[in-house]
């Protein structure tokens, strides 16, 4: 059996009746990414001994009928501003080309504990932020559906490496779309947790104030599984909340019924990929055939949640790499630098003023989210983008339809919702909740899940 | 007078190249000509970010003594 395409659901399933076992996943994964990712370059280091060492003491432990949680035995890859002991983490940056970490990453720890399998570092914009860059170590990833276009970014290796059946989940960071963004073009899921649910302790920062980190995976299920294991309060990262984790699986029953949905359809219905429109009136289609009630909402336009955010963003970001832009500028890639550079003109006043107004944009949503029990909108407003190094820097120029969601904090899930005509590439919905409700958010991508197939649709990369 | 500073003229190269140096920062000459051509764009959306909010109104993100002492 290949398990290329089998989902973490399906892998644990198997390694329960003994149809599979975890040495046989990571060694038929390890070959194909040896096979495929020349082409994809999604992982910038893969790790073959510590998968295999991994994977053998889960079998061991699974033989002798103790799992040690829905993770156990399953293969993972990390974006590689996750810091590993005694792996190099780059952050994909000349700039920490040599670093290896004495320590995990706090959620690099609870995955050891988990029993999972780390298959290796996967490419991401230069610290999570400076891309897609032709002038680094390591090339840009590529997109498994067509290796003429881009991943998406930041967390770009985790979104090929997933998509392209690589391994079944990964480890993101989503500061303003770092984990949806790539989810949403590679045809996967993807989520951005509540601010504070996922420790970030060990993960290079990009924006202090607005760091996340989630899965990547091809379903609903699957996000929750990971997240059952990566959740929790973690006393050493100042912005952890110390609120129970729920099991996410409860949440997962099918059932949207009576569920109160706003529609945030003028962040895409007028910028948006020609395909895109349709696909999302066909989402809001089953969602209403399986009991929900759609309902249009209207919340501050995406230039204003871009400008917000980027702003708190370039502020933070400058002060954390302010030394080495005075010392070694010309280490960082192009894109990077001039992504970062801006900050040393952002007055005192700015900053507080951008802070002062994400707390307005803040309320909005969740007035917003009094009314309703989720918010909809799209997860990307394009498909890919052309792997062409002139593309002009988009960051600032074009308003970004994720990161209303990272000013507030809120859980928000990219899932598959459709591939557009002409490119034969994803298309993608996103799903918000109330801070801590990832259960709403996961209850109704499943539902979504239980009677569409996008998700179940992979590259051929052959 | 809007809301915002959205008004006000685009800096010149050479004011950007002065705020640069008072930043303390000594580009070369090349990264410092790429500089001058991105700034544009992030000055005019930093000064789209609305002045007039409630004298009351708190940042996002106020300090809480508790999260440093339990770190």
């Amino acid at each position: 059996m290949d398990p290329a395409f089998l989902t973490i659901a399906e892998l644990s399933r198997l390694y329960d009746q003994r149809e599979l076992s975890p040495v046989e996943v990571t060694r038929s994964l390890l070959d194909r990414i040896a096979a495929h990712d020349g082409k994809l370059h999604s992982f910038i280091r893969v790790t073959p001994e510590v998968a295999l060492a991994e994977a053998q003491t889960a079998e061991r432990e699974l033989m002798a009928g103790r799992r040690r949680g829905p993770l156990h035995g399953v293969p993972y890859a990390l974006k590689d501003i996750v810091e590993t002991a005694g792996i190099p983490t780059t952050g994909h940056s000349r700039l920490c080309q040599d670093h290896v970490p004495a320590a995990d990453a706090h959620l690099v720890k609870l995955l050891k504990a988990g029993g999972a399998v780390l298959m290796g570092k996967l490419a991401t914009w230069e610290f999570a932020l400076g891309g897609p860059s032709w002038d680094l170590p390591w090339p840009p990833a590529r997109n498994p559906w067509n290796p003429d276009y881009l991943p998406g970014g930041s967390s770009s290796g985790a979104g090929a490496a997933v998509a392209a059946g690589f391994v079944p989940g990964a480890i993101g960071t989503d500061t303003g779309g770092s984990i949806r963004g790539p989810a949403a073009v590679c045809g996967i899921a993807g989520l951005k947790p509540t601010y504070g649910r996922v420790s970030r302790r060990g993960v290079f920062p990009n924006t202090f104030t607005m760091d996340h980190c989630g899965p990547l995976t091809r379903s609903a299920e699957d996000i929750a599984l990971f997240l059952q294991v990566i959740a929790g309060f973690d006393a050493e990262d100042p912005g952890s909340e110390d609120v129970p984790v729920p099991d996410y699986r409860v949440a997962l029953t099918g059932r949207i019924e009576g569920m109160r949905l706003g529609l945030i359809e003028h962040w895409y219905g007028h910028r948006a990929h020609p395909d895109l429109p349709p696909a999302m009136s066909a989402a809001v289609e089953v969602l209403r055939g399986l009991g929900a009630v759609v309902e249009p909402v209207q919340l501050s336009s995406l230039r204003d949640y871009t400008d917000c955010k980027t702003t708190i963003s370039i502020a933070e970001l400058y002060s954390i790499h302010e030394k080495d832009l005075k010392t070694r500028p010309q280490d960082f890639g192009r894109i990077l630098r001039n992504r970062v550079l801006p900050g040393a003109l952002i007055r005192a006043e700015d900053y507080v003023q951008a802070l002062r107004w994400r707390a307005v944009l803040a309320r909005e949503q969740a007035q917003a989210l009094k009314r309703f029990d989720s918010l909809l909108t799209a997860g990307a407003l394009n498909v890919a983008d052309p792997a062409d190094p002139n593309q002009p820097d988009r960051l600032v120029s074009s308003p970004s339809i994720t990161m209303p969601f990272s000013v507030g904090g809120l859980p928000a899930l990219a899932i598959p919702c459709g591939f557009s005509r002409v490119e034969g590439l994803p298309l993608s919905l996103q799903i918000a909740a109330a801070p801590m409700a990832e259960p709403t958010v996961l209850r109704i991508a499943h539902a979504y899940q239980l009677v569409t197939d996008w998700h179940r649709r992979h590259p051929d990369l052959h | 007078m809007g809301t915002d500073l959205s008004h006000l003229p685009p800096s010149t190269p050479e004011e950007i190249r002065g705020m640069t140096r008072r930043a303390g920062l000594d580009l070369p000459d090349e990264l410092m000509q790429q500089f001058i051509t991105v700034w544009p764009a992030f000055e005019a959306m930093v000064r789209r970010i609305p002045r007039d909010l409630d004298r009351a109104a708190e940042p996002a993100h106020s300090y809480r003594p508790l999260r440093i002492v339990r770190s």
